[in-house]
């Protein structure tokens, strides 16, 4: 049990919280044809826009409803209203996702109303579902708001029924913010490789994945899980859900489908990994297939011939809830102490940490921690490139924002592959540290300028 | 090289090796060879001098395949690093070009970077061939006013023990001697006595446990053939009032020559260990015979002993009747028993490779007459004892590391290419460290469960 330290500090100085909203978006963004909206300010979707562009280098469809002196006195229905007409006329989106800021929240919006009224007033845009979900700034982050929104897309897409029938080869897959599109991939590619077929909501690995399609720009995401795969989800033959934060979530969905739901913590350690084999392979009936079987030999080696580099070592995380549970549990497996734990706000799964403590904090308070604890390697996003250099001890970037560097959101970190790759890139960053001792002067030592030559060579 | 003169090196008097057949100096027999050559081990020994150019005069693969790989560290000049070879080309080989490419090297390589000396070593090819790189060598000196020195000990000439012989040979005949020390500098506690060191090679930075020890003893060392060493200070070798072989047998025709021609007396120890590491600091006190430097002796080494034995606690603690399989050669065969045991820790075997009759015995003094000696043997073989003695842990060289790994074995690496220093009093904190590490790692148990649908 750890034990939670909130922030009393009345100043955040290096933010390690990214808000609700930007989580929500992204999570809408790994549908096919999707809007995020944000019922807020233009500024609001412009910041996020520009800040998942850094990110993933991609284009990314933002929008906003452009809130005004007028609509935040006088209500903002209106607003809500021509947005929706808007992108729907232009557009045609087969998902806008709406999500509030903190002004709107504060205000006092009812979305829900909102789309409702203009769902029977305007049935000719029935092709675009609206989910509302409500993710003021001002509570959580951004992992609260991805969760949130994938709750709301099961809670306004999928029908609270068995349903009619079953499709015995589709697994289900939800799957946390902590998975980037590379992470997604790789899953998919387990589910695949037992013959099923992965759902996954939402799919960032068919939208943010950073490929070049034969189609040149579109105003809306590129790819991801449809509605109508979200609306079908009680067809499948089981559902995955990967990630703490999404623990409600599950529950909610195995209500809803009646269908087998397992959950996974994280699947960033063998033992994580070897579960997840083992469910496919139950689900599926079919062997382990050998190219499985040998990724696993290949992580175990990893494992061995990292171990000098790694055992001993002290880290400091500051990062999202989900990845602290997953990269303190992998850390376990290789004897790394995760000597200081930074997380953006409170979540419950933070008290079953395998550590002393958790500072809820900023980047400031990894800094002072990691220093006081003499760490060896920072896990954070690019914020804190300039504390590692300042302590000139190695940073390996976790999460969102990763702006100085291309392709982050291409690495796996989970399964055999992932895990070993991470394993590897520790190692390398760990081996820069010189092993041998610091360089000695003897005070002893000869002036070579008064040696003298006795005898010329040669 | 002669034969006459490599017969005459590998008849070394001072070597217990010469009393049997089987000497150190055994030709390898084809198909089941597992050390290094001649160069390997002329160029391992002379490589730590820090200030000069080593060209290596042949194709590619032995320099290609050697430089910048060994550990051995420098306080200054990192010129030693850099792994120049004359690079012979199918047009050199066939048209004879090897001395003229050679030559203009030497130029090159002292115009360029300014060494305190040149080395050129001989390999296969031109050995072969007949380039005659002495008188390369002194023409180029001539031109470059610099001394350049031709270390001939091509790689079939024989193994890696020969190597290290040619290399201090030619220390001995051509560049000990040549210089006066530098005035001794005050010293608070007494007189300062010069030293040497032959066969510390500064791996991981273990030369810098132990000056300082030698530092607060007023002991200065002239010189280390060779590790952390610059060429002015292996001219003035030959001032050392004592010298310690340090860990090798194989430059043993160093020290016997220098006792013959400077008269100066050497012992052979090892800073592996408490009890050696007390031992090697006694024995400079007692060949340079100045009371009150066995005195200040005693007192470092009561102080240190404080503080390492309660440093020490918690590790032993955890390392106790911890069985470890030893697998290194020569004098480590034993220095690092002694260091084992003071973790109280369980050797069940060590490797012989390279050890004399005298390491032998010493070996079985340590761990008693049962003691199970391991001669050159194959990986194979090294993990059949270690499954069948219940090993703990694997301590051996590099190239013995993957195989422990591959049998889910803990694993510390001991020789050149080792990452951590483990000699002096520091040392054997490291040691107890590094074995703790790596045996209380969780990887062991996680790798050695089969996968679960198996």
């Amino acid at each position: 049990m750890a034990q939670i330290i909130p922030n009393k500090k009345p100043l955040a100085e290096q933010p390690l919280k990214v808000g609700q909203p930007l989580g929500a978006a992204l999570a809408f963004l790994g549908t096919d044809r999707a809007m995020p909206l944000m019922h807020a300010a233009q500024g609001c979707s412009a910041f996020a826009k520009v800040f998942l562009i850094q990110h993933f280098h991609e284009p990314i469809p933002m929008q906003s409803t452009a809130m005004d002196p007028i609509s935040t006195v006088m209500g903002s229905d209106d607003n809500l209203t021509q947005a929706f007409t808007n992108l729907c006329q232009s557009h045609h989106p087969k998902l806008i996702g709406l999500l509030t800021s903190g002004l709107t929240e504060a205000q006092g919006a009812d979305i829900a109303k909102a789309v409702k009224e203009f769902k029977s007033e305007q049935p000719k845009f029935k092709n675009t579902a609206i989910v509302a979900v409500n993710t003021p700034d001002f509570y959580g982050s951004l992992e609260n708001g991805y969760a949130a929104a994938v709750e709301a897309m099961i809670e306004q897409l999928v029908p609270d029924k068995a349903p009619s029938t079953v499709r015995r080869k589709r697994i289900n897959l939800v799957v946390s913010h902590m998975l980037t599109p590379g992470d997604v991939e790789l899953l998919k590619s387990y589910v695949e490789a037992f013959g099923l077929t992965p759902v996954v909501i939402p799919d960032l690995s068919l939208s943010l994945d950073g490929h070049l399609a034969e189609h040149d720009f579109t105003a809306l995401s590129q790819g991801g899980a449809t509605v109508e795969q979200i609306k079908t989800l009680g067809q499948g033959l089981a559902t995955i859900v990967v990630g703490r934060s999404l623990e409600r979530v599950a529950t909610m969905l195995a209500q809803r489908t009646r269908i087998q739901t397992e959950t996974f913590a994280h699947l960033h350690t063998l033992e994580e990994s070897d579960r997840l084999v083992m469910l496919l392979s139950q689900l599926s009936g079919r062997k382990v297939p050998a190219a499985l079987q040998r990724a696993r030999g290949q992580l175990c080696d990893a494992l061995i011939d990292t171990h000098p580099q790694l055992g001993g070592k002290k880290a400091a995380l500051a990062m999202e809830a989900d990845h602290l549970t997953a990269f303190s549990a992998l850390f376990e497996t290789v004897n790394i102490k995760s000597a200081v734990i930074i997380a953006p706000s409170n979540q419950p799964q933070l008290a079953t940490l395998p550590v002393d403590k958790v500072q809820i904090g900023d980047l400031q308070d990894l800094q002072e921690q990691a220093m006081q604890e003499d760490v060896d390697l920072l896990l954070s996003n690019s914020h804190a490139v300039s504390i590692a250099k300042k302590m000139a001890i190695p940073l390996l970037r976790i999460g969102i924002p990763v702006h100085d560097q291309f392709g982050c959101f291409a690495k796996s970190f989970i399964g055999y592959q992932g895990i070993r790759n991470t394993l590897f890139e520790l190692a390398n960053l760990l081996r820069h540290e010189v092993h041998s001792i610091p360089v000695y002067h003897s005070p002893l030592k000869q002036d070579l300028r008064q040696i003298q030559v006795e005898v010329e060579h040669g | 090289m002669r034969q006459s003169e490599i017969k005459e090196l590998q008849n070394e008097p001072a070597c217990s090796h010469n009393k049997k057949s089987k000497s150190g100096c055994a030709p390898a027999k084809p198909g089941a060879t597992a050390g290094g050559c001649c160069f390997d081990g002329a160029q391992i020994t002379l490589l730590p001098i820090t200030d000069v150019a080593h060209i290596v005069h042949g194709p590619v693969n032995c320099a290609g395949s050697s430089w910048d790989k060994r550990g051995s560290q420098s306080s200054g000049p990192e010129l030693y690093r850099l792994g120049f070879t004359t690079d012979l080309n199918e047009q050199d080989v066939i048209m004879g070009r090897g001395e003229k490419r050679l030559y203009h090297s030497i130029l090159q390589a002292a115009k360029k970077h300014h060494p305190s000396a040149v080395f050129v070593y001989n390999t296969c090819v031109p050995a072969m061939e007949g380039d005659d790189i002495e008188a390369v060598c002194k023409m180029a000196q001539k031109k470059v006013e610099l001394p350049v020195i031709a270390i001939d000990a091509a790689g079939f000439y024989g193994n890696k023990n020969l190597g290290n012989r040619i290399a201090g040979q030619m220390m001995v005949d051509k560049v000990i001697g040549t210089a006066k020390p530098a005035p001794k500098p005050d010293f608070a506690d007494g007189v300062v006595h010069d030293i040497a060191l032959v066969g510390e090679y500064n791996i991981a930075g273990e030369l810098w446990h132990i000056l300082p020890l030698l530092d607060r003893l007023g002991l200065r060392v002239l010189a280390n053939l060779s590790g952390d060493c610059r060429y002015q200070e292996l001219q003035t070798m030959h001032h050392a009032e004592a010298i310690m072989l340090v860990c090798s047998r194989a430059q043993v025709n160093v020290t016997r020559r220098l006792e013959e021609k400077y008269q100066i007396p050497w012992f052979e120890g090892s800073f592996y260990g408490v009890r050696d590491m007390c031992e090697a600091l006694r024995q400079f006190a007692r060949l340079i015979n100045d009371p009150d430097l066995t005195l200040r002796t005693e007192q470092l080494i009561t102080q240190e002993l404080a503080w390492l034995n309660e440093t020490l606690e918690p590790y032993r603690e955890k390392l106790q009747g911890k069985k470890a399989l030893l697998y290194t050669g020569g004098v480590k065969s034993w220095s690092i028993v002694s260091a084992l045991q003071d973790l109280g820790m369980e050797v069940i075997a060590s490797g012989t490779r390279k050890s004399t009759e005298e390491d032998k015995a010493r070996i079985r003094e340590l761990m008693g007459d049962n003691a199970l000696l391991l001669e050159e043997t194959s990986p194979r073989n090294l993990l059949d004892v270690a499954y069948q003695y219940k090993a703990d842990v694997m301590i051996a060289g590099g190239r013995n590391m993957y195989t422990a790994y591959k049998a889910r074995m803990p694993f510390v690496e001991v020789n050149q290419e080792r990452e951590h220093a483990f000699a002096g009093f520091q040392g054997m904190l490291t040691l107890a460290q590094q074995l703790c590490l790596t045996l209380e790692n969780p990887v062991w148990q996680q790798t050695s469960k089969p996968a679960p649908w198996l």
